[in-house]
């Protein structure tokens, strides 16, 4: 549930939370089913592929539920959670780092691209769903801006929420959209010279 | 400026909004169906979420835990000798009624009825009639990442994979190969040799530790690593990957994988 949730939304999050706390897994249930989607989202945007998303998915809900004794009554639940898939999807994707020099041989053989310094095939995948120049004038950011972008706008995430999801300071968050913004008004051709943002 | 980069985020929500993701999966189906196989309860104790910066401890507070632990399977340990009659630390004898699975502690994944792993289509899993039931099947990931393995215990005098009490295991995972990306896999040392498995062309790899990239159904290129790093036949039909890693030579492998059904 996002920040700009109707109260009684609000309220039967919590009444879901409470009672999911209490061990009612169904309570749990209902709250998967609240927010698989852009739990699911952030795992394929951090975790890589498809099915690797949905395993970082489903392992940070299961591991949401066990922790749920730590969650603060009346906090809102969705960032909360969405660090823990970001946790998740980050993880897996730590572990898949440590074999991507060798996949990532195999992978350019095979497709026959280069792409050093570009987006990996799953980010190139999603971004090919974009306009062409949405696309061109993201595929030029650095991969720390992108993320950030598409959290905020692909995903509609708050900058909390951002901020929760890719683990960084909401100040990071805030310093690094507003240099992938300038580098974007630069692109597209709206304005002069992107400006750099004081960290 | 601000409107320059209003302007900017307009022409970002533009084209989010026509970017088609992929359908999300019924993950509370899965996640429900795992609390209550598992037994799950929310606590923190149970927890492994990361809490986000974690707070140094002193180095006396980091060996307090397993200490702790290691007194208490000491204690134990004590006390299941003296109920057996046995004195520390004479604990030569432990007796058992229950031998761990084939392959426990390989992470090979779950541990599943062998019915469970055969009553699904993806992978299909094959049995190979030249060998008795296997010891264990096991189950690791879901949907089109999801992996069954066989693992067949050695028999007396049999050879067994390193750091194992296997001689065979049998993978299937969903997918396919190409013979460009095999070749990529394999460490200095390895060998890679075309052999048929039924008229199939299949892939003898031998000598050095390798992981196997594998073509998913969904197009996508998956990384399958294995807990054991031995000798490996290699062989795809009908959708299915099938991975033998075999202590038992290349001949015997090959006439396994012919008998798979």
């Amino acid at each position: 549930m996002g920040p700009d949730a109707p109260v009684d939304a609000v309220a039967r999050e919590a009444a879901l939370v409470r009672r999911a706390q209490a061990g009612d897994a169904e309570a749990y249930g209902d709250l998967v089913t609240m927010h698989q989607a852009a739990a699911f989202r952030v795992a394929r945007l951090l975790a890589g592929s498809a099915a690797e998303a949905e395993d970082a998915a489903q392992e940070a809900f299961v591991k949401a539920y066990l922790a749920l004794g730590r969650f603060r009554a009346g906090a809102p639940f969705r960032p909360w959670l969405l660090q823990v898939v970001g946790n998740e999807a980050r993880n897996r994707r730590r572990a898949l780092g440590r074999r991507t020099g060798l996949l990532d041989r195999a992978v350019i053989a095979f497709r026959g691209s280069a792409g050093a310094g570009g987006p990996s095939p799953e980010t190139a995948v999603l971004l090919g769903e974009l306009r062409d120049e949405v696309r061109a004038a993201l595929l030029r950011l650095r991969d720390e801006e992108r993320t950030i972008v598409a959290c905020r706008y692909l995903l509609d995430l708050s900058e909390a929420e951002t901020a929760s999801a890719l683990g960084v300071p909401p100040g990071t968050v805030k310093s690094r959209l507003h240099r992938a913004m300038g580098r974007l008004r630069s692109e597209l051709g709206e304005a002069g010279p992107a400006t750099e943002a004081v960290p | 400026m601000a409107g320059d980069e209003r302007q900017v985020e307009t022409q970002l929500r533009a084209a989010a909004a026509a970017v088609a993701w992929p359908p999300t999966p019924d993950l509370r189906s899965a996640v429900v169906a795992r609390i209550a196989r598992d037994g799950l309860v929310p606590g923190p104790a149970a927890s492994p979420v990361p809490s986000g910066v974690a707070r140094p401890r002193p180095a006396m507070l980091r060996l307090a835990r397993p200490l702790a632990v290691a007194l208490l399977a000491l204690l134990v340990l004590a006390g299941v000798a003296a109920a057996l009659g046995f004195r520390l630390p004479g604990l030569e004898i432990l007796r058992t009624d229950q031998v761990p699975p084939a392959g426990a502690g390989l992470d090979l994944g779950s541990p599943v009825p062998l019915a469970d792993a055969l009553a699904r289509d993806q992978p299909r899993v094959r049995i190979p009639a030249a060998l008795p039931p296997p010891d264990t099947a096991y189950e690791l990931g879901a949907g089109d990442r999801r992996i069954v393995t066989l693992a067949y215990r050695a028999t007396a005098g049999q050879a067994t994979l390193a750091g194992s009490d296997l001689a065979l295991t049998v993978m299937a995972v969903p997918g396919s190969l190409d013979e460009r990306l095999i070749t990529k896999l394999v460490g200095p040392g390895g060998t890679i040799e075309p052999v048929s498995v039924d008229g199939s062309p299949g892939w003898w790899i031998a000598g050095a530790p390798h992981e196997i990239l594998v073509l998913r159904p969904d197009g996508e290129v998956g990384v399958v690593t294995s807990a054991l790093a031995g000798d490996t036949l290699l062989f795809a039909r009908d959708g299915t990957l099938y991975r033998l890693e075999s202590a038992l030579g290349r001949e015997a492998t090959i006439a396994i994988a012919e008998s798979m059904d």
